[in-house]
């Protein structure tokens, strides 16, 4: 893993260039072995399997609960497209209205078999444990899933840990999925003021970033559930963004969670304006 | 600045965030402010912002990490001014 350069010409992007070095280092440092190790292993373990596990998540969705997305075959070819470009790590923030979103969210960018092929854009997720690690088939499931737990209740260390593992696993080409609201939208509606720096947090330590920010809804979904109707069509939009904020630290963190909260927001808007029209 | 006044800035601080405010005229040194004051988790991070800004201070991560009641943020605030 390599440092980036410093520009002697400018003085503000040599502080920025400083800050990522000395970040890289402590995520370098910071994220023992045995981590990376065990990540790698269920990258691994996950392609394996993928081609067994995938298809019957796909049938259920497509023939069991008959759920369709729109423009379906536009939107692949729009994520190809942006996949290819670059490898620059990618952070997809998406709203959050049923316990499968992340599902049709893999389901919505890219077949099996380009998954297959372009691993690194399945992307790894991180699922509340209290709500995912109840029974051994949920767990074989999200270990399979590219999932990495975490404890919403947990210690800052365990925050620290997980959130320092995407930074890496992004760093790495990996493209990762959050949902900036923390938990699942209990008014339906994005709450903007609910927004969790932790997003900001990721992205702030790191030297280049994209951000796909996705809205997704069942057509008929009024307030969050488990799953999306039966028989739903489902409504997704997305737009690639790079927030940005000149604040350091904490300060930066909340400008750039918040602007991806607004345009997911704004994404939300747009929605329900083509909706009552 | 007395402590006392430090205790009465940080309860203004809070009262955006608390979901009772009138949880807030009880609450001692020892008041828990996620538990007692059942304030969102996600919302440390603007209290913290808004000490700084307050007190005109910096607060690590580690030190923000240790605020868990109302007497931690008067002790780290009273350390620093």
């Amino acid at each position: 893993m390599s440092q980036i350069s410093a520009n002697n010409m400018d003085p503000v992007l040599n502080d920025r260039v400083q800050f990522v070095n000395q970040e890289i280092t402590k995520m370098i440092t910071t994220l023992p072995v045995k981590i990376r190790f065990k990540r790698s292993f269920q990258r691994w373990l996950s392609w394996l399997l993928f081609p067994v596990l995938a298809p019957v998540i796909i049938f259920i969705l497509r023939y069991v609960r008959k759920n369709r997305i729109e423009d379906h075959k536009k939107i692949r070819m729009l994520f190809k497209r942006i996949a290819a470009e670059s490898k620059i790590p990618t952070l997809i923030c998406a709203n959050h209205l049923t316990k499968v979103d992340s599902i049709y969210i893999h389901h919505a960018f890219a077949s099996i078999p380009y998954y297959w092929f372009h691993f690194r854009l399945f992307s790894w997720n991180i699922p509340a444990k209290e709500n995912f690690w109840t029974n051994p088939v949920d767990r074989l499931v999200t270990y399979l899933g590219k999932c990495i737990p975490i404890v919403r209740t947990g210690s800052p260390e365990h925050h620290k840990e997980v959130l320092n593992t995407l930074r890496y696993l992004m760093f790495k080409g990996e493209l990762c999925t959050v949902f900036p609201e923390g938990g699942r939208s209990e008014t339906g509606r994005i709450d903007v003021e609910n927004v969790r720096y932790g997003v900001g947090n990721i992205l702030n330590g790191l030297p280049d970033y994209r951000v796909i920010c996705v809205y997704m809804r069942a057509r008929t979904q009024e307030g969050l559930s488990d799953m999306p109707p039966i028989g739903d069509s489902i409504y997704f939009d997305f737009k690639v963004i790079t927030p940005q904020s000149v604040a350091k630290g904490r300060r930066a963190e909340r400008d750039i969670a918040r602007t991806i909260i607004q345009k997911l927001k704004d994404m939300e808007d747009t929605y329900f304006a083509g909706k009552n029209n | 600045m007395e402590e006392k006044q430090v205790k009465q800035k940080v309860l203004d601080i809070l009262k955006p965030y608390v979901r009772e405010p009138e949880d807030l005229v009880n609450a001692t040194e020892e008041t828990d402010i996620l538990n007692d004051l059942k304030v969102n988790s996600s919302r440390l991070v603007d209290i913290i912002l808004a000490i700084e800004d307050e007190f005109d201070i910096e607060v690590s991560d580690d030190e923000a990490d240790d605020v868990l009641t109302v007497g931690d943020a008067v002790k780290l605030i009273t350390g620093k001014i």
